[in-house]
């Protein structure tokens, strides 16, 4: 089982990576955070009073993938994301098979 | 026996005497009467007013300190609110508007007595006691706006002495000396300053003392170099439309009437609200590129704040033109000129309502319509009256200042004014109140 961590733009969260999204529902965490990445940061002035703000607000994405569960056959720790085949949606099973 | 007891007790005696002869009169016929519907807009007016304050200033204010700040600036304003109201019962409004000296009031009406049910208000068709209250909630805004100059640093108990000592000290001989009869009312025999609704006597009078007051308590700790930016600007729009729209009380009702110079004095105040809206959110669209909500309201508080003198003696088109002036000018006094001078005004209490109050007072001499107010101005060659208006400024300015800073001095022999640094660094809700907002 792998734990994925994504820092994303918070409007990214519908287009996260499918592979981490897979597991949406059941045991994905999203925090929402600070980080002053690549991104440069915004230029907020109040009455003539300048405040660069260097951390901008984003999300943080966790997912553990890799435990698959029974009955939905997708290797999930495939990098290209593929789209779920429609009877994972459906699967109630939920014993994992553990890879170390 | 009785005279044995006056002969051993002299003072008793006399007291006694004093007592019963102080009886409430309530079945004097005044001569007077209390009309219904001036009385129905005046408790209208008591309730816009009030509203001013709580919640529209503690909102105002609260939105644009810091998060860990935001419980003890509304609790500024609710202190105001509480504490004032009774001292102005007890003896505010005695000193005030009683009384014949130019200087100060009488304790005639100490905790109301002598009003009764039939008492009218000098001048007014209103009951007397309607009137008190009206001006108390005046007298409660001025000593809450003063707290926006030193918020996220005054210790509370200190604010609780100053809440009190200010009303008695400062705003009351003011309001004395403007409203109730003193050296600067105009009256039938003399001349006087003109200030509808509180140019000098509330928002000059709060804007100077907020300057002393935060230039004697010094800069906040990290200004100029940390993120002050504010919790919420959108608590800040919602104070702001409360203000407006009990501006409409603040303004309309001093005409003390529900008559036509109530509704002039309500449309040269939202016009002025309007212009000043719009000339400070375009006066930092051209010089910082995007208009900012918080100019947006920023100016309609300074619209409203320079047209509260003029309000009742000027026209529509000038209300507006006052307003606009007042965006330029408060504009600059909350940018430029604090920036230049180096003081730490958190709220921008001068820079809005004192620069804007005396602007106003003193457009109020240019642009007085003797048709609306009895009494004309410069435009109506009466240049008599701008001189008036400057000398009234002068007058407000002088005390304010002088008494404000004595009486933190005497404070602060009680008790510190500002909290420790490492409570301010904590934040007032938690170290002051012992609450947070999670």
């Amino acid at each position: 089982m792998k734990l994925i961590t994504a820092i994303i733009k918070p409007f990214k969260l519908d287009d996260a990576p499918s592979a981490v999204m897979r597991t949406r529902g059941s045991g994905t965490i999203v925090t929402e955070v600070k980080s002053n990445g690549r991104q440069s940061g915004n230029v907020e002035t109040y009455r003539g009073a300048e405040y660069a703000i260097d951390f901008l607000t984003k999300l943080m994405i966790e997912g553990a993938i890799g435990g698959i569960r029974a009955g939905n056959g997708v290797d999930a720790s495939a990098a290209p994301a593929r789209p779920a085949p429609p009877h994972c949606e459906q699967s109630r099973c939920r014993t994992r098979r553990r890879s170390r | 026996m009785t005279t044995k007891l006056i002969q051993r007790f002299p003072a008793a005696a006399a007291l006694a005497v004093m007592a019963a002869a102080a009886q409430p009169a309530f079945a004097q016929t005044q001569a007077a009467t209390i009309d219904p519907a001036d009385t129905a807009w005046m408790i209208t007016a008591t309730g816009l007013v009030l509203m001013m304050t709580i919640p529209g200033l503690a909102l105002f204010y609260c939105g644009m300190v810091r998060k860990k700040n935001v419980l003890a600036t509304m609790a500024q304003s609710l202190f105001c609110t509480m504490l004032c109201s009774l001292l102005w019962v007890a003896i505010g409004y005695t000193l005030a508007f009683s009384g014949d000296s130019s200087v100060i009031g009488g304790l005639d009406k100490v905790l109301a007595r002598g009003i009764g049910m039939e008492s009218v208000a000098p001048q007014t068709r209103i009951p007397e006691l309607l009137f008190m209250i009206y001006q108390m909630t005046f007298a409660v805004i001025t000593v809450a706006l003063v707290a926006g100059s030193v918020a996220d640093r005054m210790r509370f108990s200190a604010f609780a002495w100053f809440a009190a000592l200010w009303l008695i000290f400062v705003y009351v001989p003011i309001a004395h000396w403007g409203w109730g009869g003193g050296f600067l009312t105009m009256t039938a025999e003399r001349p006087g300053v003109l200030d509808f609704a509180g140019g000098t006597v509330v928002h000059l009078n709060a804007g100077v003392a907020g300057l002393v007051s935060a230039c004697v308590l010094g800069k906040r700790r990290g200004y100029g170099t940390e993120n002050f930016a504010p919790y919420d600007l959108s608590l800040a729009v919602i104070g702001t439309g409360l203000l407006w729209v009990g501006w409409f009380g603040f303004n309309g009702g001093s005409a003390l009437a529900a008559n036509s110079r109530a509704v002039f004095a309500i449309v040269a105040t939202h016009l002025a609200a309007s212009a000043g809206a719009l000339t400070w959110m375009a006066l930092e669209w051209v010089t910082r590129g995007k208009p900012s909500v918080l100019g947006m309201i920023s100016g309609a508080v300074a619209g409203l704040g320079t047209i509260t003198p003029a309000s009742g003696f000027v026209l529509p088109w000038q209300g507006a033109l006052i307003g606009l002036i007042a965006g330029v000018v408060c504009f600059y006094a909350c940018t430029s000129l604090k920036q230049r001078l180096g003081y730490d005004d958190s709220l921008d209490v001068f820079g809005v309502h004192g620069v804007g109050g005396a602007t106003g007072t003193f457009l109020t001499g240019v642009f007085a319509v003797a048709a609306i107010g009895g009494t004309p101005g410069l435009l109506e060659a009466n240049p008599g009256q701008v001189v008036l208006q400057l000398y009234g400024i002068a007058a407000t300015l002088a005390w304010s200042g002088i008494a404000t800073f004595a009486l933190l001095k005497v404070i602060s022999f009680i008790v510190p004014l500002r909290v420790s640094e490492q409570n301010e660094v904590e934040g007032l809700d938690v170290t002051q109140h012992g609450e947070a907002l999670q």
